[in-house]
């Protein structure tokens, strides 16, 4: 017997085994539970639906507020808003775009391959979306608290305090989100 | 001449429309009654049908996510997508395809669906996962090598070599698929040299 043979062999016997070693593990629920489970696939199609809704509530808002603020110079109010309802606007969209191409996925129609390229596709954009979210948000809170800072806000340490603060936080998450995506490049 | 038409009986307005209500009742009743009745049928023929068919499938299915986890957590999340897959597909199930390839094409589709972080689980040892194997140590050391070598190649190829090792036919692999018998077999070479490579690396180890 050659050892590509003898490879074979191992692997078959080891698969059959495998599966009369796991096979109870997956005992089913009652079907009626069946019926009201939700998969992965599902809860974030829900996530990214609840964060767009959350995102489109947020460009309505927040800007109102922005025009309320008395510590933000007149000068600043109108680039401020504007800036923050573009790149809310942006992420709403492709919040939508996620979930709606999520959608699309079926596990039950569709052949594997096209699941496979489909679910690669739609991880890689995500993690760019997370980068790309960073790229925006960080140089937005820097000139937000510039404008806050020529307005003449007075607590202002406690603002670049809380801002270097979510500064590390955002770098953790950066720094997080890239060994995921050289994971998934690999 | 009486040219006058005859003059029929008719039954007074109140009994034809009380006659007319009893019929339509009697109608709605039985069509209610009868459709119940169906649907609790095909409802108990179809859990009976998903609960047979995860006794006949439940190693294929536990194989299947065990290849595709890195850890206990995800191996459960796997296993429990898998069945709320399987069950909402078995309604539309025609058997246009063998019961096999279709729990192998629901499996691996909902294993390969499932987006999410798993910086959490990842990088954790394999070891927890290999709890879960409950055997002799000579077969638990080979299955935990066919995990390993399996382990390191990419969604697609998995699908592959899971199918093969399972004896289908190149046919139904490629159904399953969505590639022709050609690219199948092509793939099928290569990925077992690339497993014969990483067994003879595992075995100098």
């Amino acid at each position: 017997m050659n050892s590509n043979n003898m490879d074979i062999d191992q692997m078959r016997k080891a698969w059959i085994e495998m599966g009369k070693a796991l096979g109870m593990e997956t005992l089913p629920d009652e079907p009626d539970n069946m019926n009201k489970k939700k998969t992965s696939l599902d809860r974030l199609c829900t996530r990214y639906m609840r964060g767009r809704d959350f995102t489109i509530l947020a460009t309505i808002i927040f800007p109102i507020f922005f025009f309320w603020m008395p510590s933000l110079g007149d000068e600043y109010k109108i680039p401020v808003a504007i800036t923050y309802v573009i790149v809310m606007s942006a992420n709403a969209y492709l919040l939508n775009w996620f979930q709606r191409g999520l959608g699309r996925i079926d596990p039950l129609t569709m052949p594997i391959t096209q699941v496979s390229s489909m679910a690669k596709y739609y991880k890689k954009c995500h993690i760019r979306y997370l980068l790309f979210g960073y790229l925006v948000a960080i140089p937005w809170s820097i000139y937000f608290i510039y404008a806050l800072s020529c307005s003449g806000f007075r607590s202002i340490d406690d603002l670049v305090f809380g801002a270097i603060i979510g500064g590390i936080c955002g770098l953790y998450g950066v720094w997080k989100d890239m060994k995921d995506y050289r994971n998934l490049v690999e | 001449m009486n040219l006058a038409a005859p003059e029929y009986i008719y039954p007074p307005i109140a009994i034809r429309r009380g006659l007319q209500i009893k019929f339509l009742w009697n109608r709605l009743l039985r069509f209610a009654s009868l459709s119940q009745d169906e649907e609790v049928n095909s409802s108990y023929q179809i859990e009976r049908e998903f609960k047979e068919l995860i006794a006949l499938e439940n190693a294929t299915i536990s194989r299947i996510c065990f290849t595709y986890s890195s850890s206990v957590v995800e191996f459960e999340d796997l296993c429990q997508d898998a069945l709320i897959n399987i069950w909402r597909g078995l309604h539309s199930f025609r058997g246009e395809s063998s019961t096999k390839t279709w729990i192998y094409r629901v499996t691996v589709n909902s294993c390969l669906s499932t987006i999410r972080k798993h910086s959490r689980h990842q990088y954790e040892s394999l070891d927890g996962l290999y709890g879960l194997i409950d055997s002799d140590d000579s077969d638990k050391e080979s299955i935990e090598q066919l995990h390993r070598i399996i382990y390191t190649l990419d969604p697609d190829e998995k699908a592959i070599i899971m199918m093969w090792l399972d004896e289908l036919s190149y046919d139904e692999i490629g159904a399953a698929m969505g590639l022709n018998r050609n690219t199948i077999a092509t793939r099928i070479r290569r990925i077992k040299e690339k497993i014969t490579k990483e067994y003879k690396k595992e075995e100098l180890k």
